[in-house]
């Protein structure tokens, strides 16, 4: 419903816009066309009366005022009776063939005045003169006491038009004057030549014509059908015996001068007595009336031309108008469904921009979008408060410069997330840095995805989180996992090495002689084994004590490590004072030599052991064995063999090495 | 009561018979030589009053000239016509059947008129000066033109037979032919050459009064009781006064605006008598 009345306010605006321009252009070029028109109205008119008055001017020039013209004027004014009546006969007799030629071109009236304003001889109604002129012909009686050429449009009892009245002057004398005119209708006629398709009208001021009149001759006359100041000539007089054509008023012109009376405009027009224009519709046509004031010789509005013309033009211009009116409407249409439009989806933004404001305010994440010139255009609140920046603070600043911290090994390359943003890549990363407002420094995970507009790339948005505290539980975990590693490996070295001499205990070298067994029996080799025990060290512990018979085994354990030189032989301690060694890929008389080095190198030590019968000195009984092992899992049998051996070499008498060889 | 009615309704049917009889339009012949817009400006609006007095339809007939015109008359192709007394006094001759109605009278309220000689030069009938030379006429069947100016001669011992002359068609025409020179002498009623006389003219010469222009009806094509409402009627006809335009105002032409009188065919007797002793060249020569 909002949206209902703004889509009809928006359309009436729009449409009293589009209509006002079509209205005013309308109005423009109406004006320009009636003006045009009472431009070529007024040329026309001024040209014709001006051409009247000039040939009336040459035929006043070239044949009244010649000496004998003038001495006729002068002796009809100058005589009397038959004398006067037999001079105006001459006078006509000389001039009636230049009023005949002059008559078919313009020239409506010729007509001789006496001084005192009587009529002398009309060349246009013969039958007529000596009657006083001064009365109704101000003209006449201007030209006659003033001495001066008369010009303009004047009234008359029967016939009105345009006088040209010239004193005559016989040897300096006054002798009357002289009348050149012209009618309305031969104005009519020349107007219409040039504009056909125009109707004239004249239509005179009642109060200029009425007082002149004759009584019977107010029927000549009847009343105007557009105003009752105005009265036009009658055409159902008869006139027209004696003056010639009048301008007929039809009767649809009756009627579409009627239907004018009581249009205001014709009233204030008619009151103004000045030139205006009408336009009117009559029987589905346009006309247009122009009316042209006419003055009197005295400068007074006397009477009225009427133009009036079909106007196809102001037709073709309304049709025109009511087109782009049309035009208008349908556009102003357009315009309100798009704005229509417009208006659901920008309330649409409008919800998706609260949904999406209210998700961005109160999501967990620090979440700012740039430009593409990494400006920054948004923050929410998440993020002003990792940040410790507000809104302000940030928004339209650089966000490189003012919280990014640049990545040491590309300080260079300027923000290495803009880069990979401006390639159209969504950056990621478990772990930046950004800097507060405080300069304070803290990782962050996080996610930067471009936008576009219209295939171009129109910034970014940024998604990211703090992830000091995790990253401080990470590390304390490290440190945990480390240590629990650390701990693990002392226990795995306790649990498989023998306390005292450091080598692997009795459980370690069971592991180890079932993987070396494996291990020869995969590859084909003799597996070697010495089983050695130190001569007499119950003795030992009985003489020297248990702490000196423990430096006493962690001695022997040297010599013997120091006596096995392949880092794959493997030492370990069997139990109590014996010890025993595994070494791969040995023969038995490669291991009886080592046997010997050992005895031999222990020996050369000179360990005291004053409760032993073999001179006095620590001493090692050693059983060799080496075998290629036949059966997986016969191991055993190596220890069996060895352990006879030295069984074999205590036997006979300690301090020696034996295997199963030699005794054999 | 309803007896009374009943006899002036049976009386007004009785009166209207022989107009309601009148199947056709009346045709009403006005004067020849006239444009046909000037026939229709002139003759109309007494056509109108011929028709409304008649009850009838009344059309203008319009004919080149008086001699086509009393051939049609004669062949009763018209009802009524306006005529001068010449061309009445020919019809009648033809055919003494046609009626006169009514004489009108003219702007001064005369019935008759008479017919002059005009001259520039006073002396130009004068035995003792050089003959005319050349005669303006208005027309053959003007009663002024060829007839009376031919009588008017005749007291000067001048003869149309002698002199050579021409038609002008008007009466002014001739009347300016004199002043202009081109004439000597013009035949032309006397009211129309005194309205020229502070020109110079000179009437040399005047004839008795003549009986006006007349309207003339078909005895055959009307009933007597139509032509004597239509007397009656136009004898009624008050003349216009210049100021008033009711009946036979100023929209009628000149001729009719003046009144009537009655007439009688014998009111035409002189006309007839000149007749019968000059023979006009072209009419009844």
């Amino acid at each position: 419903m909002r949206y209902s009345i703004k889509a009809i306010a928006f359309f009436l605006i729009v449409v009293l816009l589009f209509g006002g321009l079509v209205w005013s252009r309308y109005q423009q070029l109406y004006s320009q066309h009636l003006s045009a028109r009472e431009t070529t109205f007024h040329s026309s008119y001024n040209s014709i009366i001006s051409s009247f008055q000039l040939v009336a001017k040459t035929l006043a020039n070239e044949v009244i005022y010649q000496d004998d013209t003038l001495k006729l004027v002068h002796a009809i004014v100058t005589s009397e009776g038959e004398q006067r009546n037999y001079m105006r006969g001459l006078l006509y007799r000389k001039l009636y063939s230049t009023y005949t030629r002059a008559n078919q071109y313009s020239v409506r009236q010729l007509h001789f005045h006496f001084p005192d304003g009587r009529s002398m001889l009309r060349f246009h109604k013969l039958n007529k003169a000596d009657d006083d002129l001064s009365i109704y012909r101000p003209s006449v009686r201007i030209a006659n006491e003033q001495q001066r050429e008369v010009n303009g449009y004047e009234s008359g009892r029967i016939v009105h038009g345009f006088r040209n009245v010239y004193p005559l002057y016989y040897q300096g004398t006054p002798i009357g004057s002289v009348e050149i005119s012209n009618s309305f209708q031969q104005l009519r006629k020349i107007l219409m030549e040039t504009s056909s398709d125009s109707n004239y009208l004249f239509v005179m001021l009642k109060a200029d014509l009425w007082h002149k009149l004759a009584a019977g001759q107010q029927v000549f006359y009847r009343g105007s059908t557009l105003h009752d100041d105005y009265v036009s000539e009658n055409p159902h007089t008869c006139r027209h015996e004696n003056f010639g054509e009048i301008a007929e008023v039809t009767d649809d012109m009756h009627s579409m001068l009627a239907s004018l009376r009581d249009h205001q405009d014709l009233k204030d027009g008619l009151a103004s007595e000045g030139d205006f224009a009408l336009v009117m519709n009559w029987e589905k046509q346009i006309y247009s009336v122009l009316f042209h004031s006419v003055k009197n010789i005295e400068g007074k509005h006397a009477a009225y031309i009427l133009d009036i013309k079909p106007e196809p033009v102001i037709q073709a211009l309304q049709n025109d108008a009511l087109v782009q009116f049309f035009i208008a409407v349908v556009f102003a249409l357009i315009l309100v469904v798009f704005r229509l439009k417009l208006l659901l989806v920008r309330e649409e933004q409008k919800k998706t921009s609260a949904f999406l404001q209210t998700i961005t305010s109160y999501m967990g994440e620090g979440l700012y979008a740039t430009d593409q010139h990494g400006k920054v255009t948004f923050v929410n609140p998440e993020a002003s408060s990792l940040l410790d920046y507000t809104q302000n603070e940030v928004v339209g600043r650089d966000a490189h410069n003012l919280f990014h911290v640049d990545d040491e090994q590309h300080q260079d390359e300027g923000c290495v997330i803009l880069n990979s943003i401006m390639n159209n890549k969504t950056y990621k990363q478990e772990q930046v840095f950004f800097r507060d407002k405080g300069q304070q420094v803290f990782p962050v995970e996080l996610t930067c995805t471009p936008f576009n507009n219209q295939g171009e790339i129109a910034g970014t948005i940024t998604l990211f989180r703090d992830i000091s505290g995790r990253r401080k539980r990470e590390l304390e975990l490290a440190t945990t996992q480390r240590k629990l590693t650390e701990a693990n490996l002392s226990l795995s070295q306790l649990a498989s090495l023998d306390g005292l001499t450091g080598l692997s205990n009795r459980r370690t070298f069971d592991q180890m002689l079932i993987t070396m067994w494996k291990g020869a029996y995969r590859n084909k080799s003799n597996l070697a084994i010495l089983m050695i025990d130190i001569d007499y060290f119950k003795a030992y512990n009985d003489t020297y004590g248990h702490q000196q018979g423990d430096d006493c085994l962690r001695h022997v354990t040297k010599i013997i490590q120091e006596s096995c030189l392949r880092p794959s032989d493997f030492t370990a301690r069997y139990g109590g004072e014996e010890f025993v060694v595994l070494m791969p890929e040995t023969s038995l008389y490669d291991a009886s030599s080592v046997a010997r080095r050992i005895v031999n190198n222990l020996r050369n030590e000179k360990i005291p052991h004053s409760g032993s019968s073999l001179g006095e000195m620590v001493t090692l009984s050693i059983g060799v064995c080496s075998q290629c092992p036949e059966d997986l899992g016969d191991e055993q049998s190596l220890i069996t063999c060895a352990d006879s051996h030295l069984y074999h070499a205590k036997k006979a008498g300690r301090n020696q090495v034996c295997s199963c060889d030699l005794v054999g | 009561m309803l007896k009374r009615i009943a006899v002036g309704v049976w009386v007004v049917v009785l009166i209207s018979l022989p107009i309601v009889a009148f199947a056709r339009p009346i045709v009403f012949a006005p004067l020849p030589m006239v444009s046909g817009d000037e026939v229709k400006k002139q003759f109309y609006p007494f056509a109108k009053h011929l028709s409304d007095i008649t009850g009838n339809q009344v059309d203008l007939a319009y004919y080149q000239n008086y001699k086509e015109l009393l051939e049609a008359f004669i062949d009763d192709k018209i009802d009524l016509a306006y005529l001068g007394p010449l061309p009445y006094v020919l019809l009648i001759e033809e055919d003494p059947t046609f009626v006169p109605l009514v004489r009108f009278l003219d702007a001064d309220g005369e019935s008759t008129y008479t017919c002059s000689l005009v001259t520039f030069d006073v002396d130009i009938l004068n035995r003792n000066c050089a003959s005319p030379t050349l005669v303006a006429l208005t027309q053959p069947y003007s009663t002024c033109g060829y007839l009376l100016t031919e009588e008017l001669l005749n007291r000067h011992d001048l003869s149309l037979t002698n002199i050579p002359f021409y038609y002008t068609g008007q009466h002014s025409e001739c009347v300016l032919d004199v002043v202009r020179g081109k004439a000597t002498v013009a035949g032309v009623k006397t009211s129309i050459a005194k309205q020229y006389s502070h020109l110079g003219l000179h009437l040399v010469e005047q004839s008795e009064p003549l009986p006006g222009f007349l309207l003339v009806a078909n005895s055959r094509t009307f009933t007597a009781e139509t032509i004597e409402q239509l007397r009656s009627s136009l004898l009624q006809l008050e003349p216009y006064n210049g100021t008033k335009n009711t009946g036979n105002g100023a929209a009628w032409g000149k001729s009719f605006r003046n009144g009537t009188i009655p007439v009688e065919a014998s009111d035409y007797q002189c006309i007839v008598d000149q007749v019968n002793n000059n023979k006009i060249p072209g009419v009844n020569q």
